[in-house]
């Protein structure tokens, strides 16, 4: 299925969520690779956009992330600080997601949580 | 060194998740602590393969797995037009964090350039973590 850009979400369920004022949980399920980070980048742009002062990102439901997600976080991490907005990526404590996090070091530089009430 | 596997991927982007399906149906005998790992790293060399490779739309990534008793490895490989070998190099934002991973997670890992192929390999060692 294509998305208004052409984006295929390749595999990769997307739910977007509003649960508290100004509070925009994004989270994707399935495998984020290349096929489908451009599908998420969409969604998180759109989430934006609608004004969220407070963006999560819950990376529980993924069983696969590689480098293309990772790159992405760190994008997203980037604009969150110039834009002075707050943001968060829950992780679970283990499983393949939080090791490419550790891997890569990204998990010193990212704001990661294991508890999405640790977000709000 | 045994073959386990040998195919020929179609590139796009969809490249990286058909490696890494293949991958999982290997025999799991031996290999249950590294196969996350090895999916992990033929997912981020097929990627740097279809970005970077400068493929044209009918060419092939090989994905290449084989074992001994004690070492599982993986090679990638592809029509490169790539002008130099790859090398890791300091990641950032917009990338460089695929073969830095490779370097960071295989026991050994080594690229090669010939004429019309790239090739980057990868080792795990299968004894230490049995």
């Amino acid at each position: 299925m294509n998305g208004p850009r052409g984006g295929s979400t390749g595999g990769l369920e997307i739910s977007v969520e509003q649960p508290a004022d100004g509070v925009v949980v994004v989270a994707p399920s399935g495998e984020l690779d290349m096929s489908n980070a451009e599908a998420l980048e969409e969604a998180i742009e759109h989430a934006r956009r609608d004004a969220a002062a407070n963006l999560i990102l819950d990376l529980r439901g993924l069983t696969f992330m590689d480098s293309s997600g990772l790159r992405l976080l760190l994008d997203t991490w980037n604009e969150s600080q110039l834009a002075d907005r707050r943001m968060s990526v829950c992780v679970a404590k283990t499983g393949l997601v939080r090791r490419v996090l550790e891997i890569s070091g990204c998990d010193t530089i990212l704001p990661v949580v294991a508890d999405l009430d640790e977000a709000f | 060194m045994r073959t386990l596997l040998e195919a020929k991927l179609n590139t796009g982007l969809r490249a990286a998740g058909q490696a890494r399906r293949l991958v999982a149906q290997l025999d799991a005998n031996g290999l249950e602590n590294v196969k996350e790992d090895i999916a992990l790293l033929v997912s981020e060399l097929v990627t740097n393969s279809y970005r970077y490779g400068g493929l044209r739309r009918d060419d092939t990534i090989s994905l290449t797995v084989s074992r001994s008793a004690s070492t599982i490895r993986v090679e990638i490989s592809d029509p490169g037009r790539g002008t130099t070998v790859p090398a890791p190099r300091r990641p950032t934002a917009d990338g460089g964090w695929g073969l830095e991973i490779v370097r960071r997670t295989a026991d050994r890992w080594g690229a090669r350039k010939d004429v019309g192929e790239t090739t980057v390999w990868f080792e795990f060692d299968l004894s230490e973590r049995t």
